[in-house]
């Protein structure tokens, strides 16, 4: 650069290619706040699928409690039930879809045999 | 001193050509950013519409259940079923009889350290249970006598000399006779949770309550919900059958159907240019039924 000769067609290329390096950054973080908020309600739809069930085999009583398996929507949930004392241990997994891999939650609950 | 003559260098700046060609480039840049910021723009309504349909599904499924759960179905908590409402007397308080009760006027003193409740005690919505032990020695005359509270008076003294507020009550007061000190008091309320239709064509979880002689207008609680089947109840009994029967109820299914106010815009996206919908369906087993486990 010899002293004051304006900007060069390189320069104004240079700083082009900065604003779009810029831009594609900021359409990517709407893709990504697309993928975390439907992984969150996923992930939110799975707790709930999990407590509906629960409360569905408390509601069956104590001494109805046993394994078994069901769907809701795309959630797979299977369930295993154990004995400990007068407690029946209740291990409850909830499988869907997340993403390209599928996403296994387990949840724990004990209901007491009166 | 002999004058030196300095030539002054010719400053080029921008030839047109680079002129042309980088108000040509940077019109192609201000139009990209343009057509990302109102996409942008598009992305972010959306997304805020699909947010409110969630934050008002998650509402519902919190605020329902935590309603529905603590009622004892056989001792008539529930008091009229329906496939888009349920209307329960819902518990909004506990207290513990602290002095004999007086028969004559239906007056009762509670203790204050003994009083709980999400509110105090209103008398022109809310009812109380009074627990009548009967004969101490059996458990076959249990019952609980419902009252209504006609007022709640000024600062008194239990039976102990502790610290106590009298509640004036109407209804059966002769079977107040083995009511003693001790005896726990249940207030509750009358509620109707049901779906409801606003006038903008919206339609939302609506509650109302029962106060001073008549229903309150429906208020909406939580949504935005579907218009159609937005809000379903089921009632299950103990072998898990669908029923009718208010005192049967040991379960009840929830589902919640949501719909933006709103389409959303997304292109690429499945379903873009309709509302979003998402639902919910949760279960409640009721803890106070005898025998519930």
């Amino acid at each position: 650069m010899s002293g004051s000769r304006g900007f060069l067609l390189v320069e104004v290329v240079v700083a082009l290619l900065v604003v779009t390096v810029g831009l594609l950054a900021l359409a990517g973080s709407a893709a990504s706040i697309a993928r975390l908020t439907g992984q969150g309600r996923r992930r939110a739809g799975a707790g709930i699928a999990a407590a509906a069930r629960l409360e569905t085999l408390r509601a069956a009583g104590c001494q109805a409690l046993a394994g078994g398996r069901d769907s809701s929507g795309f959630y797979r949930l299977t369930w295993t039930v154990t004995t400990q004392g007068t407690g029946r241990v209740i291990d409850l997994a909830v499988e869907y879809p997340d993403g390209r891999l599928d996403r296994r939650d387990r949840f724990e609950a004990i209901a007491w045999c009166p | 001193m002999v004058p030196v003559t300095v030539a002054r260098r010719p400053t080029a700046g921008a030839t047109l050509v680079e002129l042309v060609v980088a108000l040509v480039l940077g019109g192609v840049v201000a139009g990209a950013v343009g057509v990302v910021l109102h996409d942008h723009q598009r992305f972010y309504r959306s997304e805020s519409q699909i947010l409110d349909v969630e934050e008002g599904l998650r509402a519902v499924v919190q605020l329902l259940p935590a309603e529905l759960r603590e009622l004892d179905a056989r001792a008539g908590d529930l008091v009229a079923l329906g496939r888009d409402s349920v209307s329960i007397r819902a518990m909004r308080g506990l207290a513990v009889i602290c002095a004999a009760p007086d028969r004559a006027s239906g007056s009762v003193v509670i203790a204050d350290s003994l009083t709980y409740g999400w509110r105090g005690i209103d008398p022109t919505r809310d009812r109380a249970l009074v627990f009548r032990d009967g004969d101490p020695g059996t458990a076959a005359d249990d019952r609980w006598l419902d009252f209504t509270v006609t007022s709640v008076g000024a600062a008194t003294r239990c039976g102990d000399g502790g610290p106590g507020t009298g509640l004036r009550l109407a209804g059966p007061t002769a079977d107040l006779d083995s009511v003693a000190a001790g005896s726990p008091v249940r207030t509750y309320e009358r509620v109707v949770y049901r779906l409801y239709a606003d006038d903008q064509g919206q339609s939302w979880l609506g509650e109302r309550g029962y106060g001073g002689g008549s229903w309150s207008a429906l208020s909406p609680v939580a949504g935005p919900l579907r218009r159609a089947g937005g809000l379903a109840f089921a009632f299950f009994d103990s072998a898990g059958a669908a029923t009718s029967d208010p005192r049967a109820v040991v379960r009840v299914g929830i589902t919640a159907r949501g719909l933006s106010a709103a389409a959303i815009d997304v292109p690429g996206r499945a379903a873009s240019g309709r509302p979003f919908e998402d639902s919910v369906a949760v279960a409640v087993a009721l803890r106070n039924n005898p025998g519930a486990p």
